[in-house]
């Protein structure tokens, strides 16, 4: 990795469209079996939404992709994440990282997942190992 | 609710897990990676997150919670060494904090999920930050 400095940006990660196959898919595969996620009528009886809403942590699991896809698989020592907008059915992520600072052999890196229209779903900070 | 911070400190069952191929295949499918895990692989970073462990929901019980009412406001992960599909790993969650913003509209619980492998070393630490809307008495 030929440019690894501040400033310097991650390859993009671009996300199909949530659908409701997306959300029923990420309930059972990661356990997080809230209904807020995939049940139109809980959501909308119980939680007075208008729809069901993502789970932030199929938000953060794409932020991890961005990193290991640049990184490569088991190289993310932390991350954290604030979740700022809840994330919708219809909507496109794109995942961003930028490095911020060299810590030792790793690399300190802001991350940032916005959808189609520029609202911040969630972003934080990440230590990841130096690519190699 | 009279006290959440006595809250603070609580420790739910310590529990054991294995990393099942079956299932990190799952997890990779739903997060739109190829659905494919064999023993010794690394694990996506973000898997011990949250709701991976047995009883995701634990902390509602302890407060009397709706889960209607729950948001995930906030979420870090520390991985102290690989970890690698197939592993079996012993877990135990505890309250760390607990406060209430908005003149307790919002109650604001923080867990975090320990990880250790079967030599007993830290593998990798979950703190999740969950935001319970609450009704405010007018």
């Amino acid at each position: 990795m030929s440019d690894l400095r501040p400033g310097t940006a991650l390859p993009e990660l671009k996300l199909p469209p949530i659908t409701r196959h997306t959300l029923a898919l990420y309930c059972g595969g990661s356990g997080d079996h809230n209904p807020i996620h995939v049940d139109i009528d809980f959501a909308r009886e119980q939680a007075g939404l208008d729809d069901v809403i993502a789970h932030g942590m199929l938000v953060m699991a794409y932020l991890g992709r961005l990193l290991t896809a640049w990184a490569g698989p088991g190289s993310v020592r932390q991350m954290k994440t604030r979740f700022k907008a809840p994330t919708q059915v219809g909507d496109e992520i794109t995942c961003r990282g930028e490095i911020t600072e060299l810590e030792g052999d790793g690399v300190r890196v802001s991350i940032a997942a916005v959808r189609q229209d520029g609202t911040v779903l969630a972003d934080g900070t990440a230590l990841v190992d130096s690519p190699s | 609710m009279t006290d959440p911070s006595a809250i603070i400190g609580h420790r739910f069952p310590a529990f054991e897990m294995t990393l099942e191929p079956g299932r990190v295949a799952l997890f990779r499918e739903a997060i739109g990676e190829p659905a494919q895990a064999e023993p010794g692989d690394l694990v996506p970073p973000t898997l011990l997150g949250f709701g991976f462990e047995p009883v995701p929901f634990d902390a509602l019980d302890v407060f009397g919670l709706d889960i209607a009412r729950l948001l995930h406001a906030e979420q870090e992960l520390i991985h102290h060494k690989p970890c690698r599909v197939g592993e079996r790993l012993k877990g135990q969650k505890e309250i760390t904090n607990v406060f209430e913003k908005k003149g307790g509209a919002l109650l604001f619980v923080t867990l975090k999920l320990t990880y250790r492998d079967e030599a007993d070393e830290l593998m990798a630490e979950s703190i999740q930050t969950l935001v319970v809307r609450q009704e405010v008495a007018a």
